[in-house]
């Protein structure tokens, strides 16, 4: 998780892995993948040809070792982006065992997933769970004990707008 | 008065709180009116009112800005990552009053720096705690938070987790705060509060997250939520009818207000820009023109009322916000004097309409190529392809569930997005900090049966940048609407613009600062900071003595969504630093 964190796998396929559409391209659904251990590895590894995944082994196409391809093969739309930070190769591992282990056919995002993901001192999770249930209640009393920021509400004026 | 304002300014002489009781370095309504006379002092935002983003400073001019070299450096705080953003920037302009600077980071910390003595000391820092996690999660476009008011003895600001914090001048301790949006919905806040007579002025981002945009007034002495108004009119309301499907697409139309607006005393008239509706690239989802998306507003300050809008780009399938700040300027047209309000839209025309009445004046494209449309009408400056009677408009170039692949230039970035013109009133031109782009567009249908999650994504689509991406900074003659020069940069404008009565300055997202010629846009100096620069310039002087400042450190939606249109700048690594130069 530490991983998956700090390469910022969250900014395309979200803290869950249930990536989507959206403004940054549509990233793959990591809770429903079928690709193995291996090919999970092999995916952070080199990227994806012509998508937007990017290779986190910095010299992924030095020598063919990533899908027979080297770099002066690829024209410039095919090849993988460049990661912001290239992983060492423990850590390519360890990320696609978190993959492979944690995300991969674990359904629909929990609560109790989210908040193993962002701890209990943030609001991030509130919205996987019912608001009056109990233990989002409890997550809320130890966040705003926690927090030197006390639990605020918008309290909003009518629209200036409406007819009268 | 009425009864009540009359207790509530007695209640608070009582308490001692000085909101309406100015001591002498207190900021009055009456000093913001006039902040634009206050040569040495940065009070509000755009510099004043008006957003001119002009000083009358010249001991730095053309002659000498050559010499130009930086006095001091700060690194400020704020670099961190959360939610899906790695790290957060800087794209504020600083605020300074009497020598007393006043600058946030990326997560709305706010520090207070003294600038006298030729070098610059922080007397204090607020950190508000912003929940990176959640807040970061829901911003759009970066970790972002472009600035300060002043207002009494207060500094007013605000922090992506939606709060409007009020903390006090001398100490650096939070006064009062109050939540004015909710993250919990997508709603978030990255623009500089307006201060106007006794309220503070918010808008809100999150159009990508279908949210229904406003603008909010809080009382300064009460701390209560005088009037919100939403860009999005409700059902029954005037422009609802310009929302034609039967699933409610207005209720989250979009329509975020995230760029401060401007204020014109003459009419008591609040200028304000509109963002895009959502889904962003979808228009068949939402048919109708979308109002008040994508328009300029002209508000009662007092009520929030809205007394006019001017919409530039109907049913927009492009993600062409009309945020942009809104430009008050007497000028001759012509030869017949005109109150002109001037507007840079992401849509690439540049517009001009009377801000007596918002009729349309002049327009024209200031960027190089403009393909989504043959031009505008020159009656109306309406888009030449629109059609009243069309429920999802056909420009030249649409993005469309039928054509779901398409080049659009601009790109969706804008010809120009948030970072601020200057206007220079001594040479009647207007200088536009240029995203000269093009880039692909995929449609991907919304579906009104499968609403999405709140706090998701909503956007029918993405973009992707296939070319380069360049810039420019260009010149408008206000009197006649033409454009009198541009000077083209290899990066596009990403921090906006400061012009003094010879001068125009502006920053690179690679790192330089430079100043040009104000009449021919020759570049006279240069430097490079050695970050990326995303916020705009602004000058000063301290022990009488003049500066200009500008925050370095990359952040916003760039180097996450645009980096492949400009390579070179993966180079570019996060930073947060202020630099201030001098002569000698």
């Amino acid at each position: 998780m530490r991983v998956f964190k700090t390469a910022n796998c969250m900014g395309c396929h979200k803290w869950s892995g249930i990536g989507g559409g959206g403004y940054g391209g549509a990233a793959a659904n990591l809770r429903k993948t079928t690709l193995s251990l291996d090919q999970i590895e092999q995916t952070i590894r080199c990227g994806r040809l012509g998508k937007g995944m990017p290779h986190f082994q910095e010299d992924a196409y030095s020598d063919g070792h990533c899908y027979g391809l080297k770099k002066s093969q690829l024209s410039a739309t095919q090849m993988p982006p460049e990661p912001d930070h290239p992983l060492r190769p423990a850590d390519i591992k360890a990320v696609a065992h978190y993959v492979f282990e944690k995300l991969k056919g674990s359904g629909d995002p929990t609560f109790a997933q989210c908040q193993t993901f962002f701890g209990t001192r943030t609001r991030a999770c509130d919205v996987y769970e019912d608001q009056s249930s109990g233990h989002v209640q409890a997550a809320a009393a130890e966040r705003d004990q926690a927090s030197p920021r006390q639990h605020m509400k918008v309290e909003a004026a009518s629209d200036a707008n409406a007819p009268r | 008065m009425s009864k009540n304002t009359l207790m509530a300014a007695f209640a608070a002489f009582l308490l001692g709180t000085t909101s309406l009781v100015y001591a002498a370095d207190d900021v009055t309504p009456d000093k913001l009116l006039n902040a634009d006379s206050e040569a040495g002092n940065w009070l509000t935002n755009h510099k004043d009112y008006s957003a001119h983003r002009f000083s009358t400073l010249n001991q730095i001019n053309k002659s000498n800005v050559k010499n130009l070299h930086v006095a001091w450096t700060l690194q400020l705080g704020g670099i961190e990552g959360g939610g899906i953003w790695s790290h957060g920037g800087l794209e504020g302009t600083p605020v300074v009053q009497d020598g007393y600077m006043y600058v946030t980071d990326g997560w709305g910390s706010v520090y207070k720096i003294d600038t006298h003595g030729g070098q610059g000391k922080i007397l204090w820092r607020m950190d508000p705690k912003t929940d990176h996690d959640w807040a970061g999660a829901v911003a759009c476009c970066g970790v972002d938070n472009r600035g300060v008011a002043l207002a009494g003895n207060m500094v007013i600001s605000h922090t992506l987790d939606g709060r409007l914090i009020a903390t006090n001048k001398d100490t650096g301790q939070i006064a009062w705060q109050r939540q004015v949006a909710d993250p919990d919905k997508g709603e978030v806040m990255t623009g500089a509060p307006l201060v106007v007579k006794n309220l503070a002025i918010s808008g809100v981002a999150g159009a990508e997250y279908g949210i229904r945009g406003w603008i909010a007034a809080t009382d300064l002495t009460t701390h209560k939520e005088v009037w919100r108004t939403h860009t999005i009119p409700a059902k029954g309301e005037p422009g609802s009818e310009t929302w034609k499907d039967n699933y409610n697409a207005a209720a989250m139309g979009g329509g975020s207000t995230w760029v401060t607006g401007s204020y014109d005393p003459r009419t008591n008239t609040l200028y304000w820009g509109v963002g895009n509706p959502g889904p962003d690239w979808d228009s068949e989802y939402r048919p109708g023109d979308n109002l008040y998306t994508d328009s300029t507003l002209a508000l009662d300050p007092d009520t929030g009322k809205i007394k006019w809008h001017y919409q530039h780009t109907p049913n927009d399938p492009y993600d062409y916000d009309s945020v942009a700040e809104n430009v008050l300027v007497d000028a001759p047209v012509h030869g017949r004097d005109a109150h002109l309000d001037l507007e840079a839209d992401r849509n690439g025309f540049a517009y001009a309409v009377d801000r007596d009445t918002g009729n349309f004046i002049w327009g024209l494209p200031f960027v190089k190529k403009v393909t989504w449309t043959k031009g505008l009408d020159p009656e109306t400056g309406k888009p030449a392809e629109y059609d009243p009677k069309k429920a999802v408009q056909q420009y030249a170039v649409t993005p469309s569930r039928q054509n779901t692949v398409t080049m659009i230039c601009p790109g969706n970035m804008g010809g120009k997005n948030w970072p601020p013109t200057a206007y220079n009133p001594i040479l009647k031109e207007w200088y536009i900090p240029v995203i000269e782009s093009c880039n692909r567009v995929t449609v991907k249908p919304e579906n009104p049966n499968k609403k999405p999650h709140p706090r998701d994504l909503f956007t029918g689509g993405g973009p992707d940048q296939p070319v380069r991406i360049t810039g420019s900074v260009t010149a408008i003659d206000v009197t006649t609407g033409k454009e009198v020069g541009k000077h083209e940069t290899p990066y596009p404008m990403l921090g906006g613009l400061l012009t003094t009565p010879d001068l125009v300055f502006y920053g690179q997202p690679d790192g330089i600062v430079a100043a040009l010629d104000a009449k021919t846009l020759d570049q006279l100096w240069s430097f490079n900071t050695g970050g990326g620069v995303n916020a705009p310039p602004m000058t000063f002087t301290s022990d009488g003595k003049q500066y200009v400042a500008i925050l370095v450190g990359q952040g916003g939606a760039w180097d996450k969504w645009f980096i492949d249109a400009t390579p070179e700048l993966k180079k570019v690594h996060p930073s947060s630093a202020l630099y201030v130069f001098s002569l000698n």
